[in-house]
Parts: structure tokens; C-alpha cells; sequence
């Protein structure tokens, strides 16, 4: 009698959140504009999530469905991350939220939170992370027309406001 | 927008790719992480169970109706088939039920004394183990355990008794017990606390046909080590 344990998923799953959670983090503070400890709820359902899927997700691209996954439930479904928070976390959360330090990403943070959550979400996958349209298209389930709508529109409404901070950023 | 003041935006959003160098993951985040996922596998078989057997009901049901509602047909000599698209088990029903010692790997979070006669462990992990009837031929792999048809074992975690269920009082390591049906009426779970104070949980669906003595009888060798972990969510 073979009793099997679930070393390939479990392996792969440490492997991936290891090397890949900080950044998942990252983007989720900036989608929910600073907040910390929400971006850390956000990220340990998106894993969660992830971890349910992997047998599907991993033999094509668990990165785009787990930047999937945070920009959901950052933006589609807050309501019920803080539902699951409450049902789920029995435990401190893991990761002690670091203070943050009133830089000028403070400021930038500030600005990014006066626009709505997708065009956020468009314009932080576009300008923050780096990612083409298609890759933030799929990120954000829409069409590439829409992130260059959105993305667009979002730079616009920051610059709108940039010039009166646009001293914090002079190098 | 001038190209000029929109390079400053841009290139300001840029400076935030590297804002949270000092986020780094310890392996405990990492386990946790990965803990949680686990639990929720873990729920999400045991809610695939209750649909399982929802499915099952529902499909004797429409049986049962087809038989019943036959022009003229009293049941007898009526051969009732499943239809062709549904998807069943088909578990030995257990009628005798003689619990010998249980020889074969120990699951990971329990250990179990003794099996129904012939039965094996299909599935272990912390959270749960399976054991299956003889001749039950059922695909069990990590990405797909599968708590039908045997008896699955698991921490009792969140997981309630139907409260509008009947609950028959039983003793099991000398500690009191519950047993009660599902709410769709498809298994019988016995919760009952653990020689290490864990409440464990053992679910035995109807169509095995034990006894609620059997079935105590079955908890009765059923310890839980301290690998053993409760799903929640």
C-alpha cells in the first residue's frame, strides 16, 4: 500500500512562494494604495488560491495566474478577502507589517489611491511593474484595448495632480 | 499631456518597482503559506463529498421515480438504470463487518489499529486519511483525493455537526461522542475527542451500509499523531 503524500505540488508551491511572494506583496500594497496588511491578506488568498489550482496553472504560467489572482481579489472581491480574513485567520498574521517610512512614495501612493481600483490596477501593472499590455490585459481579465484606456486615463488624472508634488521627486 | 510631464510620471511610478526591497519571505511565511493551502485542499474535498453524495441521492431519486412512475409497472422484474451520462461508484456494501488489525503503512497524521476486513488506506496526509472496501477501485492522487466511497478521517477543524440532524450519544475511548447524519443525509460523521485531545472527525458515507456500532467500533482504533492538522475555512 502506497501512501502518497503531495511532494511535486508542495515542492513547486514553496519554490514559487519563495521566490515570488515579495513581489506579489509588492504589487498588492500598491493596489490597495499603502495598505500593508490588506495586501498581505490579498496575497496569502491569492496563494491559497493558487495552491488549489496548481495542478492546472502549473504547466503554463503560474506567475501571470497568481498576479491574476492578487489583482481579484484586490480589486474584484475586497469584501470578501476581509470575510475570509476573519474566517480564516485563526493565527498573527505572518508578516509583521513593516512601518512604513513617509518617503516620497508615501506621496505616490497617495496619488495612485485617488484613482479608481482598476484604472489603478492598469496603471501599476503598466508603469510600476513593468508589464507589456497583453501580459496586464490578462492580468486584469479585460481586453488590451481597456488597459490602454484605462492606463492612459489613469496617467492622466496623475498628472493632473503630479506637478504640485513633482518637487518630492526632483533628483 | 505634454510628453515631458508625463516621462515625470512615468518615470516616478518606476521608482516604486524597488519600494519594498526590505519585504523578504522566511520560511515560516513560506509554510504558512503553504499550510494554508493545504486546509483549504483539504475543505474543498470535504464540500466535494457532500456534492458527491447530493448527486448520488439525486440520482436514485430519479431512479426511483422512473420505477415508480412506469405505466403499470409495480417494480418488480423492473431492472432501474442509472442514466447513461451519470457517474457512480459502485462500493461493495458492507454487511459484515469484521474489524481486524490494520498492517499496512500508518497514514501521517493518525494511526489506525484496525480496518474493516480486506479494507486499505487509498490516501493519507496530515489533514485526512481514506479507507476504502475491497474491490473499491478509485483514483486517488494529490491533486485528487477522492473521500468517496471509504472512510475518510480528519481533524473535526470547523467542520459542525448538522444541527437540525438526529445526534445518537455514543462512548468512544472511553470519552463521549456524537454521530449524526449529514445534512443531505449522504454520510454519517462521529465526532469524538482524540487520546490527545484533539476532536477528530471520521466521516462514513450511508452507501457502505456499517452500523453505528461498526462504525464506533472503527473510531475506536483511531488515534491522531501530532502531524495531524486541521483544515479550517
Amino acid at each position: 500500500m502506497s501512501v502518497k503524500q503531495t511532494p511535486e505540488r508542495d515542492q513547486e508551491f514553496t519554490e514559487f512562494v519563495s521566490t515570488r511572494r515579495a513581489q506579489l506583496v509588492r504589487v498588492a500594497v500598491l493596489l490597495l494604495s499603502g495598505d500593508r496588511a490588506g495586501a498581505e491578506d490579498v496575497v496569502q488568498t491569492a496563494l491559497t488560491r493558487l495552491y488549489l489550482a496548481w495542478p492546472r496553472v502549473r504547466l503554463t504560467s503560474v506567475d501571470a495566474y497568481a498576479r491574476r489572482c492578487v489583482v481579484n481579489a484586490a480589486i474584484d472581491d475586497r469584501r470578501s478577502v476581509f470575510r475570509r480574513r476573519e474566517q480564516v485567520h485563526a493565527e498573527v498574521p505572518d508578516i509583521t507589517a513593516v512601518e512604513a517610512s513617509y518617503t516620497d512614495h508615501t506621496t505616490l501612493l497617495a496619488l495612485l489611491a485617488t484613482l479608481p481600483a482598476r484604472m489603478r490596477a492598469a496603471v501599476v501593472l503598466r508603469y510600476v511593474e513593468g508589464l507589456d499590455v497583453a501580459t496586464t490585459a490578462e492580468a486584469l481579465g479585460c481586453s488590451e484595448g481597456t488597459v490602454r484606456s484605462q492606463s492612459t486615463r489613469g496617467l492622466e488624472r496623475l498628472r493632473a495632480d503630479f506637478p504640485q508634488h513633482a518637487h518630492r521627486f526632483a533628483s | 499631456m505634454e510628453d515631458s510631464e508625463l516621462h515625470d510620471v512615468i518615470e516616478a511610478l518606476g521608482t516604486l518597482r524597488g519600494a519594498d526591497e526590505q519585504t523578504r519571505v522566511g520560511p515560516d511565511t513560506v509554510a504558512s503559506d503553504l499550510d494554508r493551502g493545504r486546509r483549504a485542499l483539504i475543505v474543498r474535498r470535504r464540500r466535494r463529498t457532500v456534492r458527491t453524495g447530493v448527486a448520488a441521492a439525486l440520482v436514485l431519486t430519479a431512479v426511483t421515480v422512473a420505477v415508480v412512475s412506469r405505466p403499470g409497472g409495480s417494480g418488480t422484474g423492473v431492472t432501474a438504470h442509472a442514466p447513461a451520462s451519470a457517474s457512480v461508484h459502485t462500493v461493495p456494501t458492507v454487511h459484515t463487518v469484521q474489524l481486524v488489525a490494520y498492517t499496512g503503512a500508518q497514514p501521517t497524521g493518525f494511526r489506525v489499529d484496525t480496518v474493516p476486513s480486506g479494507w486499505t488506506v487509498s490516501w493519507s496526509d496530515a489533514f485526512s486519511f481514506v479507507a476504502v472496501p475491497p474491490g473499491t477501485s478509485v483514483h486517488q492522487s494529490a491533486d485528487d483525493v477522492r473521500l468517496v466511497p471509504g472512510i475518510s478521517v480528519s481533524l473535526q477543524g470547523d467542520a459542525q455537526l448538522d444541527p437540525n440532524a438526529a445526534v445518537t450519544r455514543v462512548t468512544v475511548h472511553g470519552k463521549p461522542g456524537r454521530l449524526a447524519l449529514t445534512s443531505d443525509k449522504s454520510a454519517k460523521w462521529l465526532v469524538f475527542s482524540g487520546t490527545k485531545g484533539q476532536d477528530i472527525l471520521v466521516q462514513v458515507p450511508v452507501d457502505l451500509g456499517l452500523t453505528d456500532d461498526q462504525i464506533v467500533r472503527f473510531a475506536e482504533g483511531v488515534t491522531a499523531t501530532g502531524e495531524a492538522r486541521a483544515a479550517l475555512g
